[in-house]
């Protein structure tokens, strides 16, 4: 089956679809192609997430009226579903289960960041209890300490990338 | 108080669904799901015989296969996302053809193709070749996703003299059930065993509807009927509703009235603002594809008993439109109560019958609303004033489009017909109407007058 087939709005690569710091209340639920999901910290822009097919984005916002808190844009051509937020809100109120697949997805994102958080904490905490070990061996205690400290560096890359709601 | 005020769903529990439509799959979705989350074990079995991969009526729910765009949404929301082997074509407009003009609505929300034209069955005879996939059939592998058991024969006799319900098919026994899901819609005759088994239920009015599929091609299909659906007010005879929705390779034609039948599908195709939208001289081909359904415009009576709850248009449904969409509010509604609140007959009447009422109420407006779109589009001045107004809003949206969205509403079922109404009684609708239909009364005046100065 062609494009016609298709739900919701064509963006071309590159196309911005929720600009961080905006208003907007929709959410979105993406039918083919990629999204990139990307914040600003200063002058650095930094990537959250890489979101495909049957995945959603904006969720929050349905819920709450903050401006964006990220931007995301297409990755080549991609086809996002738009969900309404009155439209939204109207059904809610004879369907709260709607509510709850939306809680669910963010319930699900927040155990996601949950266990990555911990298993940094974890390492960070091994890392304070390799210090005293320091005075001793400095040497072999420097070279662990820095490989430690770049898997944290790591770890805290990618939970970074899994906060990708937006 | 009594099991028959209230009995929880048992740990374990039998049901048995008769119906494999969108109603039976929605029930069954939700009521897997909800049995989940709660922690109990069910047994669900979805019966319906047909498989909805044959082509022509057979293999059908028979219907214009739009799925509204609430509809799309709301599915999209719980984690059902229509892929394109189903969708035969994504719109994002309707286009209402009268004698008084024409005007393309835009979604007025999204501003996104956001409404799906699906089929029902594995569509059209004759269309083997197009690998068209069906929306009904898709349901169902949802509903077997989540866990329910799909048998694909007929419950023909059902027998309520026992402790449960007991169901036969073709004299054998099949199952006897904790809880009976009636999911039957208004083709079948299994609403007359459900009349006959005497705990109150009466299955509701229906009218006689026609379907015709117009093998168009893909090109010309998208070149004439593009991303809209065609709505005709064109005041035929015994004919209530007239539209053509695109699908890939064909163009679906809906009749809905008093006694449609072949004749009143020849009338409506050599209307020439039909015509205007075939190639010329097209005819239909010796032998189409084509089905006279049932459409429901009542309300079935106590659409519920102990152990039993009946669901989607064998229940209630909104007048004329999106019957898919209150197929999904009844479904889940049931699938709410039967998992929260328990099978026994108050269960239902406390919490089930109050969803029907609703729609049922809503449809007495929107019976108010369609009386009165049809009195404008029948009055030549009248609806040259609606189409004036409706062309203006839509080539400069930005002063606001408050008629166009009604009409969008009233024929998505995008809104409850009560909303609209409210909306179409708002001061700003009522001034920029007269605006229009006092334009269009000056422009037939000076007609008028010009032709008498010939005269
Ligand atoms: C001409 C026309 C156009 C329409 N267009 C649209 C549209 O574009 N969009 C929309 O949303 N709605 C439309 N509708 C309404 C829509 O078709 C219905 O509202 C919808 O199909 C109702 O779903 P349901 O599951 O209740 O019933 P159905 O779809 O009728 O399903 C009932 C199922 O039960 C099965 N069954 C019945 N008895 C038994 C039995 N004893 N044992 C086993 N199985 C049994 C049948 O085989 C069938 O599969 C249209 C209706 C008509 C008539």
């Amino acid at each position: 089956m062609g494009e016609e087939g298709l739900l919701g709005k064509v963006y071309n690569d590159g196309e911005i679809i929720v600009q961080e710091g905006s208003a907007g209340r929709e959410m979105y639920v993406i039918q083919s192609g990629k999204v990139q999901v990307s914040k600003s910290m200063g002058s650095t822009v930094i990537v959250l997430a890489t979101l495909g097919e049957g995945e959603v984005f904006g969720e929050m916002s349905l819920i709450d009226s903050q401006p964006r808190s990220a931007t995301v844009r297409a990755l080549g051509e991609t086809r996002v579903l738009t969900i309404d937020h009155e439209a939204f809100l109207r059904r809610v109120r004879s369907d709260p289960f709607l509510a709850l697949s939306i809680l669910r997805q963010m319930g699900l994102r927040i155990r996601e960041l949950d266990h990555s958080l911990s298993i940094t904490l974890g390492k960070l905490e091994e890392v304070q209890r390799g210090l005293p070990q320091i005075s001793k061996s400095p040497e072999q205690a420097q070279r662990d300490l820095r490989s430690k400290i770049s898997q944290v560096q790591q770890d805290l890359n990618r939970l970074k990338e899994k906060l990708g709601s937006v | 108080m009594t099991e028959r005020e209230h009995l929880p769903l048992p740990q374990g529990a039998e049901i048995a669904v008769i119906g494999g439509g969108p109603a039976g799959a929605f029930f069954s979705i939700y009521a897997m799901r909800l049995a989940k989350d709660m922690g109990k074990k069910v047994r669900l079995t979805i019966f319906d015989r047909k498989t909805f991969t044959h082509q022509g009526p057979a293999g059908c729910n028979m219907c214009a296969g739009v799925v509204s765009e609430s509809m799309v949404q709301s599915l999209a929301i719980d984690g059902i996302n229509l892929p394109p082997s189903i969708v035969q074509r994504s719109v994002d407009s309707y286009c209402f053809h009268s004698s008084s003009g024409e005007v393309y609505i835009r979604s007025p929300y999204t501003r996104q193709r956001g409404i799906a034209t699906t089929y029902r069955g594995g569509g059209p005879k004759g269309s083997e070749k197009t690998g068209i996939q069906s929306f009904d059939e898709f349901l169902m592998e949802r509903a077997a996703k989540e866990g329910a058991i799909l048998d694909r024969q007929v419950v023909d006799e059902i027998q309520l003299n026992g402790y449960k319900p007991r169901l036969c098919s073709g004299k054998k026994f099949v199952m006897e059930a904790d809880l009976l899901v009636g999911a039957f819609g208004v083709n079948a005759l299994t609403a007359k065993k459900f009349e006959d088994l005497g705990f109150g239920y009466t299955a509701p009015d229906t009218i006689r509807a026609t379907q015709a599929e117009m093998p168009l091609g893909k090109d010309w299909v998208s070149e004439h009927f593009g991303n809209a659906i065609h709505v005709f007010l064109l005041n035929l005879p015994g004919v209530k509703f007239a539209a053509i929705t695109p699908k890939g390779e064909y163009a679906t034609i809906s009749l809905l009235g008093k006694d449609v039948n072949q004749e009143t599908v020849k009338a409506f195709l050599s209307h020439p603002l039909v015509q205007k939208m075939l190639p010329t001289n097209w005819k239909l081909p010796e032998r189409f594809c084509h089905c006279f359904p049932k459409i429901n415009v009542g309300a079935a009576c106590k659409p519920y008993g102990h152990r039993i709850v009946i669901v989607g248009d064998a229940a209630s449904t909104r007048l004329y439109k999106d019957g898919i969409g209150s197929a999904y509010v009844t479904g889940k509604a049931a699938a709410q109560v039967v998992s929260l609140y328990g099978i026994g007959e108050g269960d239902f009447l406390r919490h089930y019958s109050t969803v029907c009422k609703e729609i049922n109420r809503d449809n007495l407006v929107g019976r108010f609303l369609f009386g009165a779109n049809d009195f404008i589009c029948g009055l030549p001045s009248l609806s040259k004033g609606y189409f004036r107004t409706l062309q203006q809003e839509q080539k400069d949206p930005s002063l606001g489009t408050p008629h166009s969205d009604m009409l969008w509403d009233m024929f998505t079922g995008s809104r409850s017909y009560r909303d609209i109404l409210f909306q179409a009684i708002s001061p700003r609708s009522q001034y920029t109407m007269v605006r229009g239909v006092l334009g269009a009364l000056s422009e037939s005046f000076n007609l008028f007058s010009t032709a008498l100065g010939k005269g």
